[in-house]
This record gives structure tokens, sequence and C-alpha cells, in this order.
């Protein structure tokens, strides 16, 4: 068994290692812990530990059923944000738009999995370039998904300037979860997030994003923003957004070698004192009451009804659950390997297509050596595999610098929770 | 004096559904794994 203890917003936490389990633990507890003991108090409450054997198991030998997809509808993009990792929409390919008989092949391959549960999602480039196919789709899917007496959830992530009233009574209409590319003020926002001939845009999604919120409450969507190295200053980004009224967040660093905007070592004190800010307004906030509380992507832990151990062991799904399709039919690993040649598992034209990627169901937590000694590894799952891929050439590899970054969130994001539970 | 915040089960009957993308959509590579709660 292994505990790991840390202290952080004036309180003293251990972690039980093998589950993520969390404790908030006094002075005299947390200081025998930090000598390597584990008090009698702290081993009554400890949960069953599960043995390697067993998880590894269930993880590499249970049946698990493809129920999320990501439809690539276009490989095109009416901005150029310097730091998209789809190089400004096309991933390094030619432009292209998904036809409707495409998607509709896709959607067929997802509903002939045996998963109770389907999840498709838009993406790109821009989605909503591709109305119409979005359209067709999401009518397409919620029929097929209602005659296989599935459960169907629709998610679109768009950077705003297509969003019109229209478009999103129709998205209202099939509850479309909606991802909303902003990041932050507008001198942070245009710093980056600028169209095809450079020009800022903050200006031109605020209204759409706006009405958003104005229709659904904080509910069914998220702003979603990217701090840079050029932009570290991510918590006032974060107050500035909840000023303007919107009420869940998430934010997002970006790593990766070599460009001149991904976050840095150097960079690691500032992030760390902008997570403390963070922390303290949100905690600040959730104290003024219900109405004047917003919600932050990674500090929603779900202490009531977490996820399970060896769903968090599980991973984001990649090539297993989860799969992303490109304009063409080409199915990839996840969104972020679209067009990673080797990783191509087929085309949802074919009559047999590759079920999983046997890759990506054993690179998980249990057999990543970097992961083995690391305490978060029973909450971060063993990490993003496109991130390993694009840093070491490897999703076997380690990004030691996302790990660092997700390891201070985590530390973060379970103090918010200890704290809450004051307020409730 | 110990508080129990999270405690995680081996398995569930209902764990949550799906995976997770919110955070590693739109901009280059993020390592997250953060699990999202049904709305």
């Amino acid at each position: 068994m292994s505990l790991y203890s840390f202290s952080l917003l004036g309180r003293f936490f251990v972690v039980h290692e093998e589950t993520g389990s969390f404790f908030e633990v006094d002075q005299p507890v947390f200081e025998k812990v930090q000598q390597g003991q584990c008090p009698d108090e702290l081993t009554a409450v400890l949960p069953e530990q599960p043995t390697l054997e067993w998880l590894r198991n269930q993880l590499e030998q249970r049946p698990r059923q493809l129920s999320a997809l990501c439809l690539n509808v276009t490989h095109t993009c009416n901005m150029a944000c310097k730091y998209c990792f789809a190089q400004q929409g096309n991933y390094g390919g030619q432009q292209a738009v998904m036809d409707f008989a495409v998607a509709k092949d896709a959607v067929d391959l997802l509903m002939k999995s045996s998963s109770s549960w389907a999840d498709i999602d838009f993406f790109g480039g821009e989605p909503l370039i591709a109305w119409d196919t979005v359209k067709q789709t999401l009518a397409y899917a919620t029929e097929r998904a209602a005659s296989k007496n599935k459960k169907v959830r629709f998610s679109l992530t768009t950077n705003g300037l297509l969003l019109t009233p229209d478009k999103l009574d129709v998205l209202d209409c099939y509850n479309v979860n909606l991802t909303l590319s902003l990041d932050g003020p507008k001198v942070v926002h245009d710093k980056f997030r600028v169209d095809r001939a450079g020009n800022g845009t903050f200006d031109k999604v605020m209204e759409a994003f706006k009405e958003v919120e104005r229709r659904r409450q904080g509910k069914n969507y998220y702003v979603r923003g990217t701090f840079t190295h050029d932009t570290l200053n991510f918590s006032e980004s974060v107050a500035f957004l909840v000023d303007q009224g919107f009420k869940t967040i998430s934010m997002e660093p970006v790593t990766g070698e070599g460009l001149p905007w991904s976050i840095k070592w150097t960079d690691l004190p500032i992030i760390e004192q902008e997570y403390e800010r963070l922390a303290n307004l949100y905690l600040m906030r959730a104290k003024e009451g219900n109405d004047k509380r917003f919600y932050f992507y990674h500090f929603e832990l779900n202490p009531m009804n977490p996820p399970s151990v060896l769903r968090r062991f599980t991973g984001c799904g990649a090539g297993v659950e989860y799969l992303a399709v490109d304009p063409n039919g080409d199915i990839f690993p996840c969104h972020q390997f679209d067009n990673v040649l080797p990783y191509k598992m087929g085309n949802v034209g074919q009559a047999t297509v590759k079920p999983q990627q046997p890759d990506f169901v054993k690179a998980h937590a249990l057999n990543k050596k970097h992961c083995q000694e690391c305490w978060a590894r029973a909450l971060c799952g063993g990490g993003c595999h496109a991130d390993s891929f694009f840093t070491t050439g490897n999703i076997w590899g380690q990004n030691q610098l996302s790990c660092e970054i997700v390891r201070m969130r985590l530390r973060y994001a379970l103090a918010v929770n200890a704290v809450l539970q004051d307020f409730s | 004096m110990v508080r129990v915040i999270i405690k995680n089960e081996l398995q569930k009957e209902e764990d949550f559904k799906g995976a997770c993308q919110t955070a590693c959509k739109t901009s280059a590579t993020v390592s997250n794994v953060t699990f999202e709660p049904e709305q």
C-alpha cells in the first residue's frame, strides 16, 4: 500500500495511491504518514485495494465496446489559431468536408456496437462549416439510436464564428453539449485565436457565446480556453469569463515540444500560483451561494459519486471505446491521431473494421513504466496517448512536463473538493 | 482526525459512460483524463 501526503490551502491531505481515494487529515496524522506510517484511524477507512492481476485482467480481458465517435466533419477551418494541433484545421493534409453518406456509415458503425450508450461528437476543423452534414447526422443518429434502444448523446466544439441563432435552435433541439473555444479577455483571446486574415475574433464570437449561456444557464456547455507560455495568467481569464456570465469553464495548457507558445518547465511556478488563485476564486464564489458559483472542469471530481477505480484506470478510452472518423471515413484512435497513418484502423465504408487498437488497450497506467511509482496513477489513468506520441514518438513515452502539470492540477482539485465539503 | 473526501469503489454497476474529450480539444496536446459527470 502506498500513501501520498501533501499540504495545500492551509490543510493536510492523504491520497491512497492504489485507488485514488482521498482523505483530509490533521497535522499529527499527516506527520505520521510523512514518516512512512499508516495510523490506525487512517487504516480503518481505507478502501479495498485491487490486486494488480485483477485490475490488469479487467482492463485487458473484459469486453469493451465502442461507445463514442468523434466525427471530424471538416478538415478545414475559418480561423487560423497559432496553437492549433490540427494545423489550422487540415491535420497536415488536404482541406475536406465530410459528406452525409460518410457520417451515416460512421453512425451505423457506432450503432452496431452492443453498448447501450452512444456519444457522437462533431469536431474538425470547424464543424459548423459542414452544417448540412451535422444537421442530417443529428436527425439520423437520433432515429437509429431509438430503433436500437440506445441512449445517444451529442457534443460539438465550435469557434463560434458560424454559431447563429438558427443553428443554435437546432443544437438546442438535439440537446447538443457545446464546447465553446474562448481563451479569456480580448487581449488574451486575440493573441492566438485569429481569422484567416490574421485578425482577432473575440468581438465576433462573444455575442454568440453569450447567447448560449443566456439560453442554457450554465448547463450543457463548456467555455474551453487555452493558456500558453505567452498567456499564463489563466486565473484572470477565468475570472473574466465568470464576470461575463459563463458558469462552466475549462482552461487547458498548450504542451508539446519546440513551439514558442508551449508551456516550459520554467513556467511551472507561475502555473502553480495561477491554480492557487483559481482555487481561491472558485471557493470564494462557491461560498457566496449557488447563484454566484461557477464550475471549473478539472475541479469537478464529484466526490459523492466518483468513477470507480476500474473506470479511472481505463483512461479516456481512445482506440477502444472512443474512435475518430475523418472526412473521408478513415478511422483513427482519437481526434488527435487523425491523419497519423500508422494508426489508421480502417474506413467506415469497409465491411470489416479493426475494432480496437491493441496497443491502446495495453497502454494503461499499470503497464506504463513511468506511471508505476506515480502517486496520481489511479486518478489520471495513465495520461493522454496523443500527448505521449507527439512529444516522444511513442504512446508509451512520457511527457514529463504534462505529468507535472496534471499532478499539480490534481492536488488543487482534491484540496478544493475537501474545502467545498465545509460549505455543504 | 481523518475525514473521507473521496472513496473509490473498485467497480460500479453504473459508472460514467462515454469518453471524456472536453479538455483535449482545441489546442495542442494536453494530458488530461478527468471524467465528466453526466449533466
